[in-house]
């Protein structure tokens, strides 16, 4: 606590707010000019920057516009396999004046860069309803890149002390920041409150990357199929989750395992039993949808939504380091 | 598409069936689940099956039990060195009187034929009862005798190491579904024998059901769903006992021969009886694995270097289980 009151500057949060507000105004501005007239329904997918340093975060958003008597869009987010996600938010908004009101919705990530090089942001899915055949659709947007370039050693140490000021701030932007706040509120509110939302976001971000949260995005990520009624693909997203789930934070190898050694390897790390229970019913049903051709209706699939779910928020609690490398280890067995 | 629910539906009744018969047995057999189920699969796949294990586990106790469960025709053949083929078999008899040749079936004529102690006899008698196994029927005095149906051969045989034993040829272990391992109880069970045995009154099993509810359980283990990707697992795993080094596995030299045609069908078969037992209606991996070893620890013919390493089958087993890939 006392090193984060100490860390504050009074002069340098309001500077760096208004750099930061005046920079995702340009960013909007040049980015993205709304379509006005809103018989259809168009989304765009875009970074803050294409060019950032390693340790450096950066905001990736999704924004749709949709017609007021449309339903709302739901975005599913791309899995950010070469990012740790941070923080996320979502806010609707309604412009324009008379039969020209139409809504844009964001969705914007904090992210930060898992490595260097050229990273790539994935697709996210739009499911929308189009307004001339009031069907539901999936669109998808575009890929993203983003350069990151590698620091130099002194730059990293840089960097973590600007961390800890940013923690420092933080916590006075909720005291003394509040006007502030308020200010810069005003000035942007207009094109979205993006800003605020950056000033909200800006806890204190877990430092690594967290598998509850990486798994729980991917899980929402499925939902597009369910609302897209192709329940063999949504199934198979929530499969994958749990799979992906079970080999990133246990380090088993759930896509090869059979259930029961599965289970037992799972059981032998002290996994409460509780916890499994609701896996034992998952699995099943998997093996029945591999090895029966069954396809789980919607109410199992809510259900079984419902199981990775709880399984994975369950997961926060329990601590387990998992084996470095699992593949090389099992060859190394062999020889 | 199979119509699993179905499958699964008939899988849950049935098994509720087999239930009572497993819990009949308990009200004589201590423990020793491995056993019983072991002998279940057997009848109800019809898979011969063959136990072994030390004498007083109450392998031959276990047979004569379950065949009170189901009403089965049940003989018992006691091998040992002086028996002869004709002895279980049947024969010819001269009939002075009448001067004609009547013929005299012998105990393997049943239901369940309890060969108990089998590799006590000499190999021509246990020849005769293999063929028997295989071909379903036997011919006496130049006449050919039909096997009952159902017709199952339970063999009890003790360890191969024990004194004045003949071991099974290897051509003819391969007749068996599964060779099952009957290990001593636990002390709970060994303590709940105490209770039960020395009261003065012998627990008994009535029966439960008939022969033909048996055979028409057999049908719908015989409709259970097995996808072609457990087929294929099934494949790589007798393949992998065959030329482990096309699965990375380093034990070639560990194995004299692998496991025959026999062992993919039973291990199929087997798949689905496990599948059955779990009240499924189709068989996974996991009832691959289940069986796996019932079924291939006699077919497995390890080398000389095996042995001089004390590797066992068992061990081949499990190095193949962990290394061929699940589907
Ligand atoms: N698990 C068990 N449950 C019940 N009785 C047992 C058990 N194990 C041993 N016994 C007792 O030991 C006796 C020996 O059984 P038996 O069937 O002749 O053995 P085996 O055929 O294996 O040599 C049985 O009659 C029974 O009294
Ligand atoms: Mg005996």
């Amino acid at each position: 606590m006392m090193n984060k009151i100490k860390g504050f500057s009074g002069g340098n949060i309001v500077k760096q707010m208004i750099c930061r507000a005046v920079a995702v105004l340009v960013f909007i501005l040049l980015n993205w000019q709304p379509v006005i007239a809103l018989d259809e329904v168009t989304f765009k997918a875009l970074v803050e920057k294409d060019k950032i340093k390693f340790g450096e975060k950066i905001q990736y958003l999704i924004i749709v516009n949709f017609g007021t008597n449309t339903m709302p869009p739901a975005i599913t987010p791309p899995s950010f396999l070469q990012f740790n996600v941070l923080a996320e938010n979502e806010r609707v908004q309604e412009v324009g004046e008379g039969a020209e009101r139409y809504k844009i919705m964001k969705k914007i990530w904090l992210l930060e860069p898992a490595e260097t090089g050229r990273l790539s942001i994935a697709s996210g899915i739009i499911t929308y309803q189009d307004p001339t055949s009031n069907l539901l659709k999936n669109g998808k947007t575009d890929v993203v890149f983003v350069e990151v370039e590698p620091t130099t050693e002194s730059e990293v140490a840089k960097q973590k002390k600007t961390a800890a000021a940013d923690k420092g701030n933080t916590l006075n932007a909720q005291g003394r920041g509040l006007p502030v706040a308020l200010i810069l509120f005003a000035v942007v509110a207009g094109l979205g409150g993006t800003a605020v939302w950056l000033l909200g976001s800006r806890k204190p971000a877990p430092p690594q990357i967290n598998h509850e949260n990486k798994a729980l995005l991917a899980l929402n990520e499925a939902i597009a199929f369910a609302e897209a009624d192709d329940l063999d693909k949504y199934y198979a997203g929530i499969s994958r989750t749990l799979l992906d789930y079970l080999q990133e934070k246990f380090g088993v190898d759930a896509h090869v395992l059979s259930t029961v050694v599965l289970l037992e390897k799972l059981t032998a790390m002290k996994i409460p039993k509780s916890n499994l229970e609701g896996l034992e019913e998952f699995f099943k049903v998997a093996d029945k949808a591999k090895f029966a051709g069954f396809v789980p209706d919607e109410d199992k699939m809510i259900e079984l939504h419902g199981i990775v779910k709880d399984f994975i928020e369950a997961g926060r609690k329990i601590k387990i380091k998992p084996p470095k490398v699992q593949k090389q280890r099992e060859d190394e067995d062999e020889a | 598409m199979p119509e699993v629910h179905e499958l699964d539906q008939k899988g849950k009744e049935m098994s509720v069936a087999m239930e009572k018969i497993i819990a009949e047995a308990q009200k004589v057999i201590v423990g020793q689940p491995i056993m019983i189920r072991g002998l279940l699969m057997g009848l109800l796949t019809q898979g011969h099956i063959l136990l072994e294990g030390v004498p007083g586990l109450a392998k031959t106790l276990a047979v004569m039990t379950l065949s009170t469960c189901i009403q089965a025709k049940f003989s018992r053949i006691q091998f040992t060195p002086d028996l002869l083929p004709a002895d279980i078999i049947g024969t010819n008899i001269y009939n002075a009187k009448t001067g004609e040749f009547s013929i005299k079936k012998g105990p393997i004529f049943a239901n369940i034929v309890l060969a108990d102690e089998i590799n006590r006899a000499a190999a021509k008698v246990q020849a005769a009862l293999l063929e028997a196994m295989q071909e379903k029927q036997v011919t006496i005095g130049g006449q050919t005798f039909k096997m009952d149906k159902p017709f199952l051969v339970l063999a009890t045989q003790n360890p191969i190491e024990s004194e004045g034993t003949y071991s099974l040829p290897d051509a003819q272990v391969d007749r068996f579904m599964f060779k099952v391992i009957i290990g001593y109880p636990t002390p709970e069970d060994e303590f709940e024998i105490i209770n039960r045995f020395t009261r003065g009154i012998q627990p008994k099993a009535e029966p439960v059901c008939t022969p033909e509810d048996i055979v028409a359980t057999r049908d719908s283990i015989n409709s259970i769903y097995i996808d072609d990707k457990i087929k294929r697992y099934i494949v790589d795993i007798i393949f992998a006992t065959r030329y482990p080094e096309r699965y990375g596995l380093k034990i070639k030299n560990l194995i004299q021969y692998g496991g025959g045609p026999r062992a993919s069908i039973y291990l199929t078969i087997g798949s689905k009886g496990n599948a059955f037992m779990e009240g499924r209606g189709y068989a996974t991996p996991d009832d691959v694995k289940a069986v796996a070893h019932d079924v291939l620890r006699h077919r497995i013919s390890v080398s000389y270097e095996a042995e001089a390493e004390e590797i066992k089958s068992e061990n081949i087993i499990d190095e193949i289980l962990k290394t061929v890939k699940v589907p």
